[in-house]
């Protein structure tokens, strides 16, 4: 007889659901047979943590019904998420006559995707009595009322707070509390800016170990005139073009143990490196940066100059002490070079020239070295795209996120009687280059194409397979938009891509090809759409408003299998 | 009678290698293979064994796991002998703010080189949970991890008709369970495929390595 998932014993059943989400847990399992169920109790009951991320409504009801009343008093850990596949989920929450209240035992909290400050007051009223909260996450939630902070900075037992919040894809602050937190040790997602000051938090909340700070270009950076000693990790995203505020202020964190630096318009040589660990971070273990140089020359000069850089890197201080290794990346067209520690430990990798190596390590894990980054970015233009989109040396074995950005005035011009043309061949090339990435990448599940229209309906779709992308974004830059026609639409929506896209951003032509896009798009959930006019041959621009009524009208009168269509934070949100 | 498997280095005597003295573990069908102790630091059983057992030149025996799945458990230890450990987690480090948070492991980190390893055990012969009960009783945390997060992968997303089909899951018998005449109105399946009359009963321990 051979084995089966049935003879396992339970407990490598509950490790295996220990790596599912509890929606996955309750779908997959739930009802399959008495002995499946039994686990699925006894798993809720003893993990103590109900994420209904992604959960269906359907699920959801299950949940509340069967799981979440009977096991509120127990809970510890609890995420909502008002995501693409459950847009209403909080509002659910509270329609069920649930509060946060109803969780005495809760120890972790987040919430993702909250944009309406209806909801966000009764968070407000929740949390003063979540008295063993000691995690918060807000992820994607826009919120930024001081009542909001101060009641956060009032938690008597918070230890860490996360704040992850977007306004049209920048990325916002959050006030500088007005109470003190003798609790919170661990703050994540704060910004050095105008208005929100670190010596302000600081002051606030003086128990603080970890810290992951933005200081942004109009940071002011000012009264740094005592030294930061709480502090201990540091994770800083440094974006003004300035040096000598960098290093004042890290010459003001002499407990440093840990750091990661991202410096976008700033490079710090290796003997100032030294002499700044060794003088005023005598501390520090964990050692991450990332930095620009912009002066290295294009071509074999480029190439010296980036040895030149390397090797001040590799004496003894940075091999033998503490085992720190660099990484240079240059361009042999352009004068861009890009100096990082090894592993890269960031989240975003840009791409935006062929990409030539150095380092000053024997590479032995290179596929390791870039498990940390999500999102990649590239910025090329059309005559370099083909050559930044070639990685061969590079290994991106986690990311999720991938961004072509075609900069430059021009694209891949040509018209349909010229699939000769070079221009032509050119964009064929790229588009066999990027399938080749999003199928050797299983993980990838966005795509966002800048200023490349012709790409999505170009992309050899009839061999493309085993991708994970469900997320589009189609929309060019504003000033270079460019609107689907009904003909691209429906060229786009038959498409393996269109067909398991989920989440699409676009700009059309008109109200009729948003028609069809939801029609004809199977498994889409959320539209981000604008449209030029609303009718064909109309000059007379589109108001959401009036688009939503003339949807409704419209797939009312037609056999789908949409059961509702809603607007919402500038989408539409499709019920199937 | 014992056979020394061809991954095996030599069958006389325990040498010495760079890595430190050879070790001989047996599978449930005979076969010895020799492993240094790179391999046998990685599975808490064989440690343990070779600890308290005087073992000279005996090999330890695994009773619970056959050759053709020791075999493979012997290569994934080897290339993982040299892999960095994990840093030991100071107790009374504060700074990690995750340590007490319970959550969903993550199971999209497997390597390439595992992702490999793996994909030569099949749910229909069954060997993928074969390996997962060798390595839990061999007490190889990653390998376990790796065959759970694999399961875990090939589940996620799915609906419990899908993954009863996918793993040929068995119904209650009739009038019992889902199957009772309470049960919900329309839940998955109708007719019993299975009578397991232990559904419910103890963890069921098998020994499919003896099979």
């Amino acid at each position: 007889m051979s084995m089966c998932l049935e003879l396992l014993p339970n407990e490598l059943l509950f490790n295996i659901f220990q790596y599912l989400s509890t929606p996955d847990v309750l779908r997959i399992f739930c009802q399959l047979n008495r002995r499946f169920d039994k686990l699925v109790d006894k798993h809720l009951y003893t993990c103590k943590y109900i994420d209904l991320q992604t959960t269906s409504k359907f699920n959801f009801d299950l949940i509340w019904e069967q799981y979440l009343s009977p096991l509120a008093g127990k809970i510890t850990s609890l995420s909502l998420s008002n995501d693409v596949n459950t847009p209403d989920q909080v509002d659910q929450f509270y329609a069920h006559g649930f509060t946060l209240c109803d969780f005495p035992q809760l120890q972790y909290l987040a919430l993702f995707h909250i944009h309406s400050k209806e909801i966000m007051d009764k968070i407000a009223n929740d949390l003063p009595h979540l008295t063993t909260l000691t995690h918060l996450t807000f992820e994607k939630s826009i919120f930024n009322y001081q009542y909001m902070i101060n009641i956060i900075w009032s938690l008597s037992n918070l230890v860490y707070f996360r704040f992850n919040t977007y306004s049209d894809s920048e990325q916002l602050a959050f006030h500088t509390p007005r109470v003190t937190s003798s609790t919170i040790k661990y703050i994540h997602g704060f910004f050095d800016e105008r208005d929100t000051n670190i010596i302000a938090l600081l002051r606030h909340t003086p128990q603080i170990r970890c810290l992951s700070l933005t200081i942004h270009d109009c940071s002011f950076l000012t009264d740094l005139s005592t030294n930061i000693t709480s502090i201990t990790k540091l994770d800083l995203l440094f974006t003004k073009p300035a040096f000598s505020p960098l290093v004042d202020f890290l010459r003001r964190t002499p407990n440093l143990t840990y750091l990661k630096l991202d410096m976008v318009y700033n490079g710090i040589h290796a003997q100032v490196w030294e002499r700044l660990i060794q003088k005023y971070l005598p501390k520090l273990k964990t050692l991450h940066f990332k930095m620009n140089f912009t002066t290295v020359k294009a071509g074999s000069t480029g190439e010296k100059q980036v040895e030149q850089i390397l090797n001040t890197f590799r004496n003894s201080f940075w091999l033998d002490e503490h085992r720190w290794f660099v990484q240079c990346d240059w361009s042999p067209i352009t004068e861009k070079c890009y100096v990082y520690t090894l592993p890269y430990a960031f989240e975003n990798f840009n791409i935006d020239f062929p990409i030539c190596s150095k380092f000053t390590c024997a590479i032995d894990n290179t596929p390791c070295f870039y498990d940390c980054v999500r999102r990649l970015t590239f910025n090329a233009t059309t005559d370099h795209l083909y050559d930044s989109l070639t990685l061969s040396h590079i290994q991106f074995s986690n990311i999720q996120y991938i961004t072509i950005d075609l900069i430059g005035a021009k694209r891949f011009l040509y018209t349909n009687g010229q699939n000769g043309s070079s221009a032509y061949n050119c964009e064929v090339n790229c588009l066999n280059q990027l399938q080749h990435i999003l199928e050797q990448y299983r993980r990838v599940t966005s795509l966002r194409l800048c200023g490349w229209p012709s790409a999505i309906l170009n992309m050899p779709q009839c061999s493309i397979k085993d991708v994970s992308v469900f997320e589009l974004d189609l929309q060019c830059r504003t000033g270079r938009e460019y609107y689907y026609t009904q003909e691209e639409c429906d060229h786009f929506s038959r498409s393996i891509l269109g067909i398991q896209c989920k989440i699409l951003t676009i700009d059309v032509i008109d109200w009729t090809c948003v028609y069809n896009l939801i029609i004809k798009m199977n498994n889409l959930q959320m539209l981000n759409v604008r449209c030029r006019h609303h009718q064909p041959n109309s000059s007379q621009v589109s108001h959401e408003r009036d688009l939503m009524e003339w949807l409704h009208k419209n797939i009312q009168d037609v056999f789908s299998d949409i059961k509702r269509i809603t607007w919402k934070r500038k989408s539409i949100f499709i019920e199937r | 009678m014992a056979t020394t498997a061809e991954a095996s280095n030599t069958t006389t005597g325990n040498t010495e290698t760079a890595t430190g003295k050879m070790i001989k573990i047996q599978s449930n069908d005979g076969q010895i293979f020799e492993v240094d102790q790179g391999v046998v630091e990685q599975s808490s059983t064989i440690k343990t064994l070779s600890d308290l057992m005087d073992v000279g030149d005996v090999p330890i025996p695994l009773p619970n796991v056959k050759a053709s799945i020791l075999g493979p458990i012997v290569d994934f230890c080897n290339h993982h002998k040299n892999d960095q450990k994990p840093e030991p987690i100071d107790e009374d480090d504060d700074d990690d703010p995750n340590k007490d948070i319970y959550e969903p492991k993550r199971s999209d980190d497997i390597c390439e080189w595992d992702l490999n390893f793996i994909k030569q055990f099949t749910v229909p012969e069954g060997t993928l949970f074969d390996i997962i009960m060798a390595a839990n009783y061999l007490g190889i945390k990653t390998l376990l991890a790796v065959g759970c997060k694999t399961i875990a992968n090939m589940v996620r997303g799915k609906s419990s008709t899908e993954v009863r089909e996918m793993f040929n899951i068995s119904y209650d018998p009739p009038g019992e369970g889902i199957n009772a005449p309470n049960a919900i109105e329309g839940q998955a399946g109708t007719v019993p495929t299975t009578q397991d009359a232990n559904a419910t009963g103890p963890s069921p321990q098998p020994d499919p390595m003896n099979q």
